[in-house]
């Protein structure tokens, strides 16, 4: 407080006044209480202020019933706003225990000894549903740059070769096998295009 | 909580079911909670109404406040009653608040220190009903909140004290020059009417 804070040692009226307000509200007991009955019985301006005191509190009174809203208009409002932070918190409990569980199993699957799945093996002749081959036979003019772009332009990678007759297997996506091999066969500086795949 | 050690008056039936409600609480129990919202909701927004006179806020003290009661329901040492340690944790927030929105908190009483005239009591009665909110308004939030604790929630000055956690002498001064601006006020007021 940045005002100056009076001090109550003065004169008996002055103490008395100061007090007032505690007798008005009933709260003034024991010898605070005496004394001020005592001063108010010979005092016309205490018990001026007595009574203005009075109507100050019924005045305060009146105005919360005008102003505080009634408890029926509490419960039609609802739930009040930090009941629902609170439901909000304990739903982030709850979230929070789930994350711990998840934590913990996690940390569990981690921390067992490793156990690597089994290893599939594949051999470059293996089948795959998914690619199909193509032997490919480049004219020797064929330059390394055209022929990767080739190669690009198909999806296709190398799986052998060159042969010993200069042919190269491609392996190509197996649904877009036919048009890449008829690509590949109207494409300048490929002299032969076939299918390794049976029925393709 | 030392429960156990609650003053004799909160050892009454009311004050008995509040201590009931925070232990309760200090569980995590929220239907506890809930009944000590609801017991303490209309006093409270009358209080930080009347503190603030700005009805925008109320709500959002009043969550603050009772926030900070179901956290720190485990700090409640009995020493006062529950009702005080209740509102003395809404006073502070209602001050919180107001400073967060730039309002004065206090005002210089010595610009109070005009004297006023004699009161016609019977008049003055009138022009205190008629005038009130708006003298009150006059007031700083302080002196607003010695205003409400006493008449309307009937607070004796020494729990007055311990709510705003000062002096009882400084009670006492926040009142002396409380009734003394709202005197000048509602001189004002009544020399506008005419």
């Amino acid at each position: 407080m940045s005002g100056r804070v009076l001090r109550f040692g003065g004169s008996a009226h002055a103490d008395v006044d100061r007090l007032l307000p505690w007798l008005v509200n009933g709260t003034l007991q024991g010898e605070e209480l005496e004394r001020v009955r005592a001063h108010l019985a010979g005092c016309a301006a205490c018990q001026r202020e007595e009574a203005w005191l009075r109507s100050l509190q019924e005045a305060c009174r009146t105005e919360d019933a005008a102003t505080a809203p009634s408890r029926r208009a509490v419960h039609r409002r609802g739930r009040p706003a930090i009941h629902h932070a609170l439901r909000r918190r304990a739903w982030q409990h709850w979230v929070i225990a789930v994350q711990a569980v998840l934590v913990l199993v996690l940390g569990v699957a981690l921390l067992r000894p490793e156990r690597a799945p089994p290893a599939a093996y594949h051999t470059l002749s293996a089948p795959d549903a998914s690619r199909a081959r193509l032997v490919v036979v480049f004219a020797p003019s064929l330059s390394e740059a055209r022929m990767r772009q080739l190669l690009r332009a198909c999806d296709a990678r190398v799986v052998d070769g060159p042969t010993a007759a200069g042919a190269w297997v491609l392996s190509v996506p197996a649904a877009r096998a036919t048009p890449i091999r008829e690509a590949l066969r109207a494409a300048q500086g490929v002299t032969l295009v076939a299918s390794l795949d049976a029925g393709r | 909580m030392r429960f156990l050690q609650a003053t004799s008056e909160a050892g009454r039936a009311a004050g008995q079911d509040e201590l009931v409600l925070l232990e309760r609480i200090c569980a995590g129990d929220a239907q506890a909670f809930d009944a000590l919202y609801r017991a303490y909701q209309p006093r409270l927004k009358r209080f930080i109404g009347g503190m603030t006179r700005q009805p925008g806020l109320v709500e959002e003290v009043l969550d603050d406040t009772m926030m900070v009661v179901w956290h720190k329901a485990p700090t409640y040492n009995g020493e006062a009653k529950v009702s005080t340690w209740i509102f003395a944790i809404a006073y502070r927030q209602t001050l919180k608040a107001l400073r967060r929105h730039g309002d004065e908190i206090e005002l210089a009483e010595e610009r109070d220190a005009a004297s006023s005239p004699e009161p016609d009591v019977e008049r003055q009665q009138q022009e205190l009903h008629r005038h009130l909110g708006r003298a009150l308004a006059g007031l700083s939030a302080e002196q607003r909140a010695v205003i409400e604790l006493t008449y309307y929630l009937g607070y004796g000055c020494r729990e007055i004290a311990r709510i705003m956690d000062c002096p009882v002498d400084t009670v006492k001064t926040r009142m002396f020059y409380a009734r003394r601006k709202l005197r000048t006020l509602l001189e004002l007021k009544q020399e506008e009417a005419l």
